[in-house]
């Protein structure tokens, strides 16, 4: 908070943070445990974290349940990966050629804010349709999830910052180029992280709809086959996994987005 | 010429609207070439198929997906609304309540939709999952406009004597309106959304989600499109009201931020 | 500190007296820093009194102390005769910060009906009566948003005198403004003292400003900030644009700059940039 960059206070900072969201996890498995109970629900369906812990790490076949897991798991995150940072950067390109030109901007973006309406399930047979049933369509997928408020949220970040910073640079001759790389680029960087926080759990949820509703393969289409099984631990299992897993990796990028964002202030 | 269409480019409205022409225009193109490709049917088509399958097919289905919705939309907003109250009253929980935001919205809604399906049935799946979404959006955006409020004016209340509780009352519930109407509006796709994925997990007789599913099955690419495009409308629909009701009751938002 | 919970009456004489004041920010888990250092000051009761003196010298963090927003770490604070500790605010007190601080959602009048909501006083027409003697009756029920700068300004000064002030902190209350709204403003602000003479405390950056208003200015020192030297501003009231124009005038003008800039209180390029 006082802007304070030393070593040991980043380190504080970050441990500070990984606590916060320890705890904010054991409120969450106390609260599952106790909306269990509290609704009587049948322990052959709903599943406590304790059974899961059984099915991943102490039953018989726990390494065989794990090996699954971590099959699907690895296909759910490149889905989402791939599609993340393809998403992240179109937005971001984008996001600068509207800076240039808003002609261009006042074209696209009402079309973008209609798609962005649209709802993701929605969207999905809709690009089945076009693409096939695939890598392509699942990637398309959340491309499209993760695109759309990035673009606005970059476009917003690179306008409220740039205005005097543009003047100034324009004063003293810059061209074009100048003000991209001088101005604008490093202008967006905060935007752009805080962009890329909120597009973690965005883009695993395309992923995972995009695998249960075209490719049926991932975590996504798993969980679907595990419903359709009455396989109830796996389904818990995977929920919890992929959860965990997405707020692994939002963790990380939120806890990089304070830092930068504490380096500018 | 050239300049003049530039120029009139420029107005939102304008460009906005030669943005979608331009994109129906290239569907348009791009279907009619594409004879006897089934699944990518013509603008035309689609409207076609919007009028065959007539009013009663969409209200039915319509209602019960935004009845659902709505329901989802009034949980997750009070539940909301409830932690940032507490957040209010007691500050120092506020990480933490943010914390417990984060993990509900990792919280992938394929996986816990159909466990919620099968424990509690579909239609409360639809309205949790809705819930569910709903909640991270109001949940932060209340937070941020709890804190909005400036401390000049907060000192002001300070050194007149008033009491935290004034300065809640007087100060920090009205400056974060906007900000907390601003989430509800980001809120209304997030519901639907949410209510959709429900109804298309199953275990529900009606409601958009069933109709696309059943569409997609019977393959009926002209009624998939139609009805992800009226979904789509109407999401935009309910974002714009309370976009308008926002602009309605706090006319000073805009002002303030000069 | 002393705690009287109630004011010992004015009989005292004294209007602001700053006896001994420290204060200490801790800034981390280790680290303190020293603002202000053993500030002394004594100003007759209704005096309007500036405190100048380069940014970070803790002008404003001795006007948060009076106005009870801070507590000290030493010394203690005495206002018309009754000790000032936070939450137990000097009686009858206005106040008006840099940022006008107004509600955007409410109008003119009832940003400056606040101070009387939060004290569950009765209106009495005081509010007409300041929107008048500010100069904003046509706008009275408009909001801060469709106001200038200058008029937002206005509003705030109007709103600190609301509670009948026996006591009026300040601070840079023009500062954001540009000068030529900051002039006549200022001409404005003394016209309304001297109608209702308030003990008064001004913080400010601007040197002519603070002659043209004062009868006191006291110089700070840079951090840890203590008062070099009060000046007593002898010129005759009301004060007007001749004023600025005698040589007397000057005369004050040239010493504050010259306590201000001198080696032992060498302010940053701030604290010169406006007031010459």
């Amino acid at each position: 908070m006082s802007g304070n960059d030393s070593p040991r206070a980043i380190a504080g900072f970050i441990a500070h943070r990984i606590g916060l969201t320890l705890l904010a996890l054991l409120i969450a498995g106390v609260l599952w445990t106790v909306i269990l109970e509290a609704f009587h629900v049948n322990p052959l369906i709903g599943k406590r974290p304790w059974d899961v812990y059984a099915f991943l790490f102490s039953d018989a076949n726990a390494a065989d349940n794990r090996h699954v897991l971590a099959s699907n798991l690895a296909i759910t995150v490149r889905d989402a990966g791939i599609g993340y940072i393809a998403g992240l950067a179109t937005a971001f390109l984008l996001a600068l050629a509207f800076c240039f030109s808003p002609v261009l901007e006042n074209i696209v973006m009402p079309t973008a804010m209609v798609l962005r309406s649209i709802p993701l399930v929605v969207m999905t047979p809709l690009i089945t349709l076009i693409m096939g049933i695939g890598q392509a369509s699942v990637t398309t997928l959340v491309i499209i999830v993760v695109f759309l408020p990035a673009l606005a949220n970059i476009l917003y970040g690179l306008r409220d910052v740039s205005e005097g910073h543009r003047d100034v640079v324009t004063a003293f001759g810059g061209n074009p180029w100048a003000l991209l790389t001088k101005v604008s680029i490093p202008g967006a960087v905060p935007s752009l992280l805080a962009s890329a926080r909120v597009s973690v759990p965005s883009a695993v949820v395309g992923a995972m709809i995009a695998e249960w509703l075209s490719t049926g393969t991932g975590l996504g289409g798993s969980i679907s086959k595990a419903v359709a099984a009455f396989s109830y631990t796996q389904m818990w299992a995977s929920a919890v996994t992929v959860a965990l897993v997405t707020m692994v990796f939002y963790a990380i990028v939120s806890i990089l987005d304070d830092l930068v964002t504490r380096r500018f202030q | 010429m050239a300049p003049f269409i530039r120029g009139s480019l420029r107005r939102p409205w304008i460009g906005g609207t030669a943005g979608i022409v331009l994109l129906i225009g290239m569907w348009w193109l791009l279907t009619s070439r594409m004879h006897g490709n089934s699944s990518f049917p013509t603008p035309l088509a689609v409207v076609r198929s919007v009028f065959e399958d007539g009013w009663t097919f969409y209200m039915r289905n319509i209602s019960s997906t935004l009845g659902r919705a709505a329901a989802g939309y009034l949980w997750g907003n009070l539940i909301a609304l409830t932690l940032a109250t507490i957040v209010l009253a007691l500050p120092h929980l506020e990480e933490i309540v943010a914390q417990i935001g984060v993990v509900t919205n990792c919280l992938p809604i394929t996986a816990v939709g159909p466990l919620i399906m099968v424990i509690f049935g579909g239609r409360t799946s639809a309205i949790v999952l809705s819930a569910m979404l709903v909640f991270f959006t109001t949940l932060i955006g209340s937070l941020v406009g709890l804190k909005s409020a400036p401390q000049g004016t907060l000192d002001l209340i300070t050194a007149y004597g008033g009491s935290r509780w004034t300065q809640i009352r007087k100060v920090r519930l009205i400056s974060a309106i906007p900000s907390v109407m601003a989430a509800l509006q980001v809120a209304v796709p997030g519901s639907i959304l949410g209510a959709i994925v429900g109804e298309y997990l199953g275990g529900i007789d009606g409601g958009i989600g069933v109709a696309l599913n059943a569409a997609q099955r019977q393959i009926q690419p002209d009624r998939v499109w139609a009805l992800s495009i009226i979904t789509g409308l109407l999401s935009l629909l309910g974002y714009g009201l309370i976009g308008l009701l926002g602009r309605i009751i706090t006319p000073w938002a805009k002002e303030a931020t000069r | 500190m002393t705690s009287a919970p109630h004011p010992h009456g004015p009989g005292s004489g004294s209007g602001i007296v700053l006896h001994s004041l420290g204060k200490r920010f801790r800034i981390g888990p280790a680290k303190t820093v020293t603002a202000l250092d053993d500030v002394n000051l004594s100003t007759p009761q209704g005096a309007f009194v500036s405190l100048i003196g380069p940014s970070g010298c803790g002008k404003s963090t001795v006007l948060r102390i009076l106005a009870g927003l801070e507590t000290p770490t030493a010394g203690d604070v005495t206002v018309n005769g009754t000790p000032v500790e936070p939450g137990h605010q000097a009686s009858g007190m206005g106040i008006a910060f840099q940022d006008p601080s107004l509600l955007p959602w409410r109008s003119v009048r009832r940003n400056i009906a606040l101070p009387l909501e939060i004290q569950k006083s009765k209106d009495n027409g005081i509010v007409d009566e300041l929107i008048d003697l500010v100069g904003l009756r046509d706008f009275a029920n408009a909001r801060p948003g469709q106001l200038s700068g200058g008029m937002r300004q206005r509003a705030s000064i109007a709103r600190a005198l609301t509670v009948r002030p026996r006591f009026l902190l300040l601070d840079e209350p023009f500062g954001a403004l540009d000068d030529m709204t900051r002039q006549r403003l200022n001409f404005e602000l003394q016209r309304i003292w001297m109608q209702r003479s308030a003990t008064t405390l001004m913080v400010t950056h601007g040197i002519s400003e603070a002659v043209l208003l004062s009868d006191y200015v006291a110089v700070m020192s840079p951090r840890p900030g203590h008062v070099v030297e009060v000046v007593h501003i002898d010129l005759p009231r009301p004060r007007t644009a001749e004023t600025m124009r005698t040589p007397a005038f000057h005369e004050f003008i040239d010493r504050l700059s010259a306590l201000l800039f001198s080696p032992d209180a060498q302010g940053d390029d701030h604290a010169g940039s406006d007031g010459r």
